[in-house]
């Protein structure tokens, strides 16, 4: 109660300090404007809580990421790149978020176009921005800007994003594109795809909209990995095949590299189950029990491994034989760079066709890899420390058997390291990319 | 931050002096042109920067002298029209009173200047105005009031001989706009000003900084709203990250939701609108004054008011690259130019001592060297001969 009173009296103080700037800069009329205006608000506010909600109100409060980008056109003279996302906070620089950036930090230094940073559900962070630049080692293009509109629905937030027709948009997920539909001023626009994102929703209406999205004639798709792109061909969207190109992801030396130790003989190994159990995709609960079925099986002999669990949200557990996990939690790059090169075996699940990051991650620092088929996604060519398994219980027991012989034999591991085919240069993985937006644009 | 004594403000609105006085300047006999700037009601900003400091300025000079009266007063002023060499028009709407006192001014063969200090003279560039400035779209009286400010002021300007705009953005909009050139006058300090500022740079030089480190962001009106976002979140990092940092906000504005917190520990401090001397006494309180700025059209017509303010009572200026910022203050000697992304490490250097102290003397010595009313007086003369 007192802090309610505070509240209203701290309200008071605001809106009495307000009313006075406004008497003293632009008279009494316009004081008295704004007072019956703020009434007229209320009043409309009011009686709108007892109205029923427009459709058109309730979809937008629906699908908050729908919501459209409120902008004004201005006339502007040479070329901006507008890269939309989510979020540039620091837990949010991994993988997809990550290869979008790196992608619009090459294409605006190689033409030497302006960029544009746009976030949509936190505040702009430049910071992790440039901490993002320095991890990758990529030069700071000449001019950056940052816009969100995170704080949209807040009544004070009257900003509209100024674009002309010189803005190109590179949009990083179904929503981010539906939103970029409404926003660009040009025919085309890009829409970088990392994933089968269907997936992420149960038949609905966000399942719709987004394949609506993913049959778009006027949107020039870049598919992350051949994996994915030929998946979409399979699934029958010649417009990704026609008016797409795709990349395969790469993995720099300076942040995945094997360690001293990678291979040789240690009376220690280590395991890294990649617990993500509020990802459905890396399908968390299967694979535990693959885990726990090749520990009471003594696939996995606990003498000779630990098990590591890294990732958000995961439970404290035990498996049936009295074994416990260690749970790192969420690690930022530098901590995971390191960590990851001390793996011996990873143990990863994706349940689409994309390889997914973890495993290129762990071969190309040397470690081993268990993962699961998926449609298309029947072997993975990147390296032979991959191993791709289907996913039932006898097969699993079957690749966990083969990754421990693999992960413990040092020499082989080793040679399959050297004969890796995971690209380590983003420049090299993105050269053809950049030259196909340039001839998009 | 720095603790400053409490110096007497004796008259914190020298302007308002009654209109016998300002009318002596027109009756009494002198060779000197007499030069009239009319505006609409005084106030402390355009009102200060445009027409009473320009009068200062022309005090130190033999040639000029001027005064100014107000939109009610322009029926008495009529009477003198003999007596005036110039007329100066400062952002003054469009009224039918003010249309027939130029009709007067104007059969008397007096030339008239438009002096406009924004981009507020042509309705193209009015959306990136109420855009910029936080106008509120949906409210259907804003459209009017902003339409109708914008084309009273340009019907104005389309009824004078020429113009006074404060840098080259915003003169080349003038010429956009009115297919005339433009003279170009910038904003500068007055004598009060100066004089109270030397007070506290010298009580400043015999003082250290204490704890907290104050940041200081003088917004003036809410139009700022949205400028202050370039640099809140990284504010709101340096916040979290140093406890003795804190920042003070001088004038109306809309606190991000990130900051608020910040607000409830007394770490935020939110201070109301002062008068222009007390003003020079808290930015000499804050350890560094930042100047963010949306960079577009609208905020390139703006003048660098907020670098030289600072500069004389020795606080160092971090500031947007915006035209005028990035024309004078030289990164790294007299201030700090920053992008979005740098005002974090900037600061921190500040903080940090990280930077070369010479800086404060550099800029103080460059501000009171150019935005002196006495350093103007050649400039504005030249000005005049030239009409």
């Amino acid at each position: 109660m007192k802090e309610k009173l505070i509240g209203i009296a701290k309200e008071i103080k605001r809106l009495t300090k307000k009313a006075f700037f406004i008497l003293r800069t632009q008279g009494l009329r316009a004081l008295m404007t704004r007072i019956k205006n703020e009434i007229d608000a209320c009043r409309s506010r009011k009686e709108q809580e007892e109205a029923p909600v427009s459709v058109k109100e309730l979809l937008y409060n629906h699908f908050p990421n729908l919501q459209p980008i409120r902008y004004l056109k201005v006339e502007r003279e040479n070329l901006r790149l507008n890269i939309i996302t989510d979020s540039l906070n620091k837990d949010s620089l991994f993988g997809g978020v990550a290869t979008s950036l790196v992608l619009a930090t090459l294409f605006s230094n190689k033409y030497k176009i302006p960029l544009r940073i746009i976030t949509r559900t936190a505040k702009s962070n430049p910071t992790s921005y440039n901490e993002f630049l320095k991890l990758f080692k990529l030069e700071k293009p000449q001019e950056v800007e940052f816009f969100s509109d995170f704080d949209r629905n807040n009544n004070n937030n009257h900003y509209n994003l100024e674009i002309s027709d010189k803005d190109i948009f590179l949009a990083t997920s179904w929503w981010t594109s539906a939103v970029v539909k409404r926003l660009n001023l040009r025919k085309k626009f890009f829409y970088l795809l990392q994933e089968v994102e269907e997936f992420f929703y149960p038949n609905s209406d966000e399942q719709f909209l987004c394949r609506n999205i993913l049959n778009d004639k006027n949107i020039n798709f870049i598919v992350n990995s051949r994996l994915l792109f030929d998946y979409y061909g399979i699934m029958g969207y010649g417009n990704i095949l026609r008016q797409g190109k795709f990349f395969e992801p790469a993995f720099p030396e300076y942040i995945y590299s094997d360690a001293e130790k990678s291979f040789k003989n240690k009376s220690e190994h280590k395991l890294f189950f990649y617990s993500r159990p509020n990802n459905p995709r890396n399908l968390f609960y299967s694979g535990l029990k693959i885990l726990d079925e090749a520990l009471l099986r003594n696939i996995i002999d606990t003498k000779d491994w630990k098990i590591y669990f890294a990732g958000l949200d995961i439970p404290l557990i035990k498996f049936t034989n009295g074994v416990k996990p260690v749970v790192l939690g969420h690690m930022d790059w530098s901590a995971y760079s390191e960590f990851i090169k001390n793996i011996d075996l990873g143990f990863c699940l994706m349940y689409t066709p994309h390889p997914s990051y973890p495993p290129l991650d762990i071969a190309s620092s040397g470690g081993v890899v268990l993962t699961n088929k998926y449609a298309n996604k029947v072997h993975l060519d990147y390296s032979e420390n991959i191993i791709c398994e289907d996913l039932n219980m006898e097969s699993m027991m079957r690749g966990f058997a083969k990754v421990v012989e693999l992960a413990k034999n040092g020499e082989k591991r080793r040679e399959n390291y050297l004969k890796n085919k995971i690209e380590r240069s983003w420049e090299k993985s993105f050269q053809e990319i950049l030259s196909y937006m340039k001839d998009n644009v | 931050m720095y603790k400053l004594e409490n110096h007497k403000i004796n008259n914190a609105e020298p302007w308002s002096i009654p209109i016998e006085k300002r009318m002596v300047v027109l009756t009494k006999n002198s060779s000197r042109g007499k030069i009239v700037y009319i505006y609409e009601k005084a106030d402390t900003s355009t009102f200060r920067y445009r027409v009473y400091n320009m009068c200062q300025s022309l005090s130190y000079g033999a040639k000029y002298i001027g005064t100014y009266f107000f939109e009610e007063e322009l029926a008495i002023v009529e009477e003198y029209l003999d007596k005036i060499a110039l007329v100066v028009i400062v952002r003054t709407r469009w009224s039918l009173k003010l249309d027939n006192f130029i009709s007067r001014v104007r059969k008397e063969n007096i030339r008239i200047l438009f002096d406009v200090d924004d981009i507020v003279i042509d309705l193209e560039s009015l959306p990136l105005l109420m855009s910029t400035s936080n106008v509120n779209f949906n409210i259907p009286q804003n459209y009017d009031y902003w339409f109708s400010y914008v084309g009273r002021l340009w019907l104005t300007g389309n009824l004078c001989d020429g113009f006074i705009s404060t840098n080259k953005i915003l003169a080349e909009n003038i010429s956009r706009v009115y297919n005339k050139s433009s003279f170009i006058i910038n904003n500068f300090l007055n004598d009060e000003q100066i004089e109270l500022s030397e007070k506290i740079f010298r009580e400043k030089i015999k003082s250290k900084s204490e704890n907290p480190f104050v940041i200081g962001y003088f917004s003036g009106s809410p139009s700022h709203t949205n400028d202050f976002k370039k640099a809140a979140p990284e504010i709101e990092e340096l916040m979290k990250k140093y406890k003795n940092i804190n920042l003070e906000i001088v004038g109306f504005m809309d606190i991000p939701v990130y900051l608020s917190r910040f607000l409830s520990e007394g770490r935020v401090i939110h201070s109301n609108f002062v008068d222009f001397l007390t003003l020079q006494k808290k930015i000499g309180e804050v350890d560094v004054n930042i100047v963010p700025l949306i960079n577009n059209n609208f905020t390139n017509c703006k003048s660098e008011l907020k670098f030289f303010e600072p500069a004389i009572v020795g606080t160092i200026t971090c500031a947007t690259p915006t035209y005028v910022y990035k024309n004078n203050i030289q990164n790294g000697r007299t201030g700090f130019l920053c992008e979005e992304g740098e005002w974090h490490s900037t600061i921190e250097k500040i903080y940090k001592n990280d930077f070369n102290k010479e800086m404060i003397l550099h800029a103080r010595e460059y501000c009171l060297e150019n935005y002196s009313p006495k350093a103007q007086t050649k400039k504005i003369e030249d000005i005049l001969d030239s009409l």
